[in-house]
């Protein structure tokens, strides 16, 4: 995995899928089992945390309880020796930059959530680190909180333009702020892309699954040209030329639920069309999400205009574009661990 | 209406009358200290400050008072330098024989203090030390650390060690990692830690009155032979100063945090910043 400098990359992935041990890893509190870590061009694994020039900010704050805002800011400025009059002058640029300014006085514990986790930002980038590591800093707040902090610290990365890495679990976290995402699962990254790539072609199943909702059905490839078999639906139409490989017998079909539609009338001509009892409607407000069944095979469909409201129980004919559909090539059994880097390839250089 | 009122005022009432049963033994030394009877009597008959002047003018009750205040002050030391390291280990590191190394600390604790003086005793006496101010703090700092290695590893349990790696993020390596960040973010443990060995040794009675000897004697040892000998009122005395000197640290020790707390509620007042 190569980082560039100055760019914004989100390692995504649920608990215990490897993505804060390599963030551990490139901080230096945790031995590279195997590989390298590179920052810009030197390794790092014969370096000890404090000489990396790396700024990181923890979930939990960790702010010094003992010292206050402005002491805590300029304890990293007071490690390599500034003298004092910069290092006042340099705190109060970082104060200004999160917006803390009057709180320069103020002990941790005096201030709320989320400008203790301004404070841990500032302290994270006020010497001007090489890389700045975030681990899962918006976790501890509270949902209104946890957008505004998203948007500020996008903000100061604009701002500062320092190279990022940003882990988290949240997906919508990952969409919003990202240049690039890697999507972790089982210490190995599925695929690492720009956060609409991720979205729209993801490169696993384990991806699709996780980031966004997914309808996920098989395929199995017929003589039929630009079909393929999906047992619970029968033959669908798929776009063609994409992911096409001639050794492949099975896809995994990734439809996300947006792309599901009612189809009312004759427009069906071109649509993969499927017929459902519609279960149970899930109403938020702007939108509309309506889950059934068919044949066992579970299927979400978006529906963002409210009119002509479907009820549960109603039968309706719902379709999909065939270019809407994204295809996953199966690997034969056996053969699973080769479209995925393992994590050794993945402590690529950091740029 | 009133019945309301007096249901509410229960706990309150309830409160009142368990501190009195708490303290108000403890009270009853002090108009003892002052009065002019020849023994214990309550009510005194008269007050007077002659206790006093005969507390402070007798070497034999100020001897074993600065004794108290050496032995006290050198256990606290010792035990610190020893408990400390000891805490640190036994919560951070996984080792061969750990619950074994914590039992043994432990044991102190928990063997009856007549059983130590005894062993004591004889140990100490074999080595010459008895009715020495050293044997007095070897004794001590046995009693004392399993009391600070307990309030140790609690604060140790409860410490943040990603304090310990933002200092080293930041650039600070092991050493100014210690003394920058892990020393006093643990400041309060290691003050209630250092007070509780102090006290255990200053407290102690049985040990010292095994061992101490003329020369060791400490304040506890010699309330006890006065209380036994001639019921002095001088012990009243020293009760009372004691309390006075309890309190005062009490009142000291409270003064800092009460001031944060205010501190915390005008924020708190102004509402959450932007």
């Amino acid at each position: 995995m190569d980082i560039e400098r100055g760019e914004f990359v989100t390692f995504l992935g649920p608990s215990g899928s490897g993505k804060t041990t390599t963030l551990t890893m490139i901080a230096g509190f945790e031995d590279v089992t195997s590989g390298q870590i590179l920052l810009d061009g030197r390794d790092l694994s014969n370096l000890r945390p404090w000489k990396r020039n790396i700024g990181m900010v923890f979930q939990n704050y960790a702010l010094f309880p003992h010292l206050t805002v402005a002491d805590n800011v300029a304890f990293p400025l007071r490690m390599r020796g500034w003298p004092k009059p910069e290092r006042r002058q340099r705190v109060g640029e970082m104060l200004d930059l999160v917006g803390l300014h009057m709180f320069a006085e103020r002990y941790p514990r005096e201030l709320s959530g989320g400008q203790q986790q301004r404070v841990a930002l500032a302290r994270g980038l006020v010497f001007s680190p090489d890389v700045v590591l975030l681990d899962e800093p918006l976790g501890a707040l509270d949902k209104n909180l946890r957008e505004q902090m998203q948007i500020e610290i996008k903000r100061i990365h604009r701002e500062v333009g320092i190279t990022t890495i940003y882990v988290t679990h949240d997906q919508t976290e990952a969409m919003t702020m990202s240049d690039r995402i890697a999507v972790f699962s089982n210490g190995r990254v599925e695929q690492i892309a720009a956060p609409l790539d991720i979205y729209h072609t993801p490169a696993t199943r384990h991806v699709a699954g996780f980031v966004g909702e997914t309808n996920l059905m098989l395929g199995r490839v017929t003589e039929k040209e630009g079909c393929l078999q999906v047992a619970e639906l029968g033959l669908i139409k798929v776009p063609p030329h994409r992911n096409r490989h001639e050794a492949v017998t099975e896809y995994d079909v990734i439809v996300r639920p947006e792309h599901m539609k009612v189809v009312r009338g004759s427009e069906a001509c071109d649509l993969n069309t499927f017929e459902m009892t519609v279960e149970t409607v899930i109403n938020y407000g702007d939108r509309l999400t309506l889950v059934g069944s068919k044949g066992g095979l579970p299927i979400r469909v978006r529906l963002n205009s409210l009119d002509n409201l479907p009820l549960e129980g109603e039968v309706l004919v719902f379709g999909w574009c065939p270019k809407d559909t994204h295809l996953i090539p199966r690997q034969p059994a056996g053969d699973r661990s080769q479209d995925r880097s393992p994590l050794r390839t993945v402590a690529g250089a950091l740029y | 209406m009133s019945e309301v009122r007096l249901r509410d005022r229960i706990p309150t009432l309830a409160a009142i009358l368990v501190a009195l049963f708490l303290f108000l033994p403890i009270l009853i030394v002090v108009p003892m200290s002052f009065s002019t009877a020849v023994s214990f009597q309550f009510p005194p008959p008269g007050y007077s400050m002659g206790y006093y002047r005969a507390y402070f003018s007798d070497p034999t009750w100020l001897a074993p008072t600065a004794n108290s205040f050496i032995v006290a002050t050198a256990t606290m030391v010792l035990t610190m330098l020893l408990s400390v390291p000891a805490a640190f280990a036994y919560v951070r590191k996984r080792f061969v024989g750990r619950t074994a190394v914590n039992l043994l600390i432990m044991l102190p604790l928990i063997v009856p203090p007549v059983v130590s003086a005894l062993a004591f005793y004889g140990y100490l006496g074999r080595a010459g030390l008895t009715g020495t101010l050293p044997g007095m703090v070897m004794a001590h700092v046995s009693l004392a650390i399993p009391v600070s290695f307990l309030v140790l590893c609690a604060t140790l349990k409860g410490f943040d060690r990603n304090l310990e790696r933002a200092a080293m993020i930041s650039g600070a390596g092991p050493v100014r990692t210690f003394f920058l960040v892990t020393m006093p973010t643990l400041r309060s443990g290691m003050v209630t830690a250092s007070m509780f060995a102090f006290l255990a040794s200053f407290n102690e009675a049985v040990v010292a009155i095994f061992i101490s000897g003329r020369d060791a004697g400490t304040l506890p040892r010699k309330m006890f032979e006065s209380i036994q000998l001639d019921a002095d009122p001088v012990i009243a005395v020293v009760s009372t100063l004691l309390i006075g000197g309890v309190l005062l640290g009490v009142v000291v020790s409270s003064m800092p945090r009460r001031r944060s707390q205010s501190r915390t509620a005008a924020v708190s007042l102004r509402g959450p910043g932007p």
